[in-house]
């Protein structure tokens, strides 16, 4: 895995000399007696999009918990900004959970405006802010609709306005689109990507979707069956800004077939 | 447009049982003396309305009572029901406890109350507040209990306190099934305080029940039993405004 790789739009191709904001070092993380996930390592640079991947139950969600200070690592520590991760950091760190958690008495806007209401956001401004962001997902005309009323992919788009809303940097995002069908996924991850450009946020993204991975990712973290190690690290060769098309290039079909050995790999031991 | 089936229903429920009344009384089938005739009725309820305050006041009495049972039975309720369900230590230790003392007869504690508070307003306030207490209590440890987690910790993730949890989440989540709890004990204060004017005390419509039936003035107790019915009625329809709005409010 070569610093050259993967040039991520206006950034200089010298990731390594850039300190990353979130670097996670020989991370082993348990719930209660059992093992989720042993000895993780690897780091995320300002602005670069990392996916972890591998089979389902394999702990990677465990292990964005941890750095999103849901979890505290049994060993090892997770470093966010510069300092050891103890607890959720709302300025710093927003949330997609992959069961949205949207609020169900609430409004589009309002469970978006809530996110400002608890960092102490004027209700004015709160109003303003949210519209703009359920406007950026493609939601600016159902705001007053409740999450009961919106499709699958709404309330998706409603939860990643939610996280898009706050001033924090970093996002993690957990199987947000795990529930979608593969079409729907996927241009909502493209999208995605845009938005993420145009606020220069920080992401890492757990998917089980290999196609998913490769379409969005700077660089994919391959995790193994529980409890899960890391398996590889790979830099994604496709050139940003993505397009549906880049999934029909030779590199995405390599990158997917290299992606499926190293977990088919799992399968077989 | 609104349904005619609801206040068509409600008309004929009230009409059979004022025809069974007539019938009843008009064939000489039940002795005056046990069921008073509709018009006799129709003359006590004239005569206590020819003076407002001989029904004002006694509805007045009862109302307040119940009001002030009710409402500081619910809210303390409420709050301890929170705090019971937020915590599973809690839980186990408390709700067992909450559902037994709701499964006893609480009146025996009249007799206590009656010495301790003296025959007045104070001791129904307090027998209408002990029944208000634990229907509201235990439907709000257990929906607090019950509030999904998810909803919590994605809470949290964006920085909420522990009290603006509490507000923006388990309060909103918990609304329809504390509602519940607060309709049961709005109706059983009111019972209670009836039943407990009724033993004792000179205050009420308990104790107008009690006067005219003691009397044996059939036609006023009656009287009596319908501005009791009435006043049912009235709290409950009250009460699904209130509730109604408290909803509307909370889901928007």
């Amino acid at each position: 895995m070569s610093a050259a790789a993967a040039p991520a739009a206006g950034s200089p191709p010298l990731r390594d000399a850039v300190e990353p904001v979130i670097s996670v070092t020989d991370v082993s993380l348990s719930y209660g007696p059992v093992l989720a996930a042993h000895d993780l390592t690897f780091d995320v640079r300002p602005g670069e999009f990392v996916s972890l991947i591998g089979p389902s139950g394999c702990g990677k969600s465990t292990a964005l918990r941890a750095i999103g200070g849901l979890l505290a690592p049994q060993s090892g520590a997770v470093i966010v900004n510069g300092s050891p991760v103890t607890g959720p950091r709302p300025s710093e760190i927003s949330f997609v959970f992959q069961d949205l958690a949207l609020y169900p008495w609430r409004s589009a806007r309002r469970n978006v405006e809530i996110a400002l209401q608890f960092a102490g956001v004027s209700s004015r401004e709160r109003r303003t802010r949210a519209m703009d962001a359920l406007a950026a997902v493609g939601l600016g005309d159902v705001g007053d609709r409740f999450p009961s009323q919106l499709s699958g992919g709404m309330q998706q788009r409603v939860a990643i306005a939610r996280a898009l809303v706050s001033d924090a940097k970093i996002l993690l995002l957990d199987e947000p689109f795990a529930a979608l069908d593969e079409q729907t996924r996927l241009k909502l991850g493209g999208q995605l990507l845009t938005l993420l450009e145009e606020h220069g946020k920080t992401v890492v993204f757990v998917t089980h979707s290999l196609s998913e991975a490769a379409y969005l990712s700077d660089r994919i973290v391959v995790m193994g069956p529980r409890p899960a190690t890391i398996k590889d690290t790979i830099t994604v060769p496709l050139a940003r800004p993505r397009h549906p098309s880049s999934m029909r290039e030779a590199e995405f079909h390599s990158l997917t077939d290299q992606l499926t050995g190293l977990l088919y790999d799992d399968a077989n031991e | 447009m609104i349904s005619w089936r609801r206040p068509a229903t409600y008309t004929a429920v009230v009409a059979v049982i004022l025809v069974v009344w007539v019938l009843l009384t008009a064939t000489g089938a039940v002795k005056p003396i046990l069921l008073a005739s509709l018009p006799s009725v129709w003359t006590s309820l004239t005569f206590l309305a020819s003076d407002p305050q001989s029904v004002l006041l006694p509805l007045g009495v009862t109302l307040g009572e119940t009001g002030i049972a009710f409402g500081g039975a619910s809210i303390l309720a409420i709050v301890i029901g929170v705090v019971i369900g937020s915590s599973t230590l809690l839980r186990r230790a408390y709700e067992p406890l909450l559902t037994t003392a709701n499964a006893l007869p609480l009146v025996i504690l009249y007799p206590v109350l009656a010495a301790a508070l003296g025959v007045g307003s104070n001791s129904k306030i307090a027998l209408g507040a002990l029944y208000a207490f634990f229907p509201v209590a235990i439907a709000t440890a257990k929906a607090a209990s019950l509030v999904d987690r998810r909803l919590i910790v994605a809470a949290e993730v964006m920085g909420a306190t522990r009290s603006q949890v509490t507000r923006s989440v388990v309060l909103p989540a918990i609304v329809q099934p504390v509602i519940a709890g607060l309709r049961v004990s709005l109706a059983l204060s009111l019972v209670t305080i009836i039943a407990a004017e009724f033993i004792s005390g000179a205050g009420g419509v308990g104790y107008q029940l009690a006067a005219s039936s003691q009397s044996l003035d059939t036609p006023t107790l009656f009287a009596w039993v319908v501005i009791a019915c009435a006043l049912t009625v009235v709290v409950n329809v009250v009460f699904t405004i209130a509730t109604n709005a408290l909803t509307k409010g909370i889901k928007r």
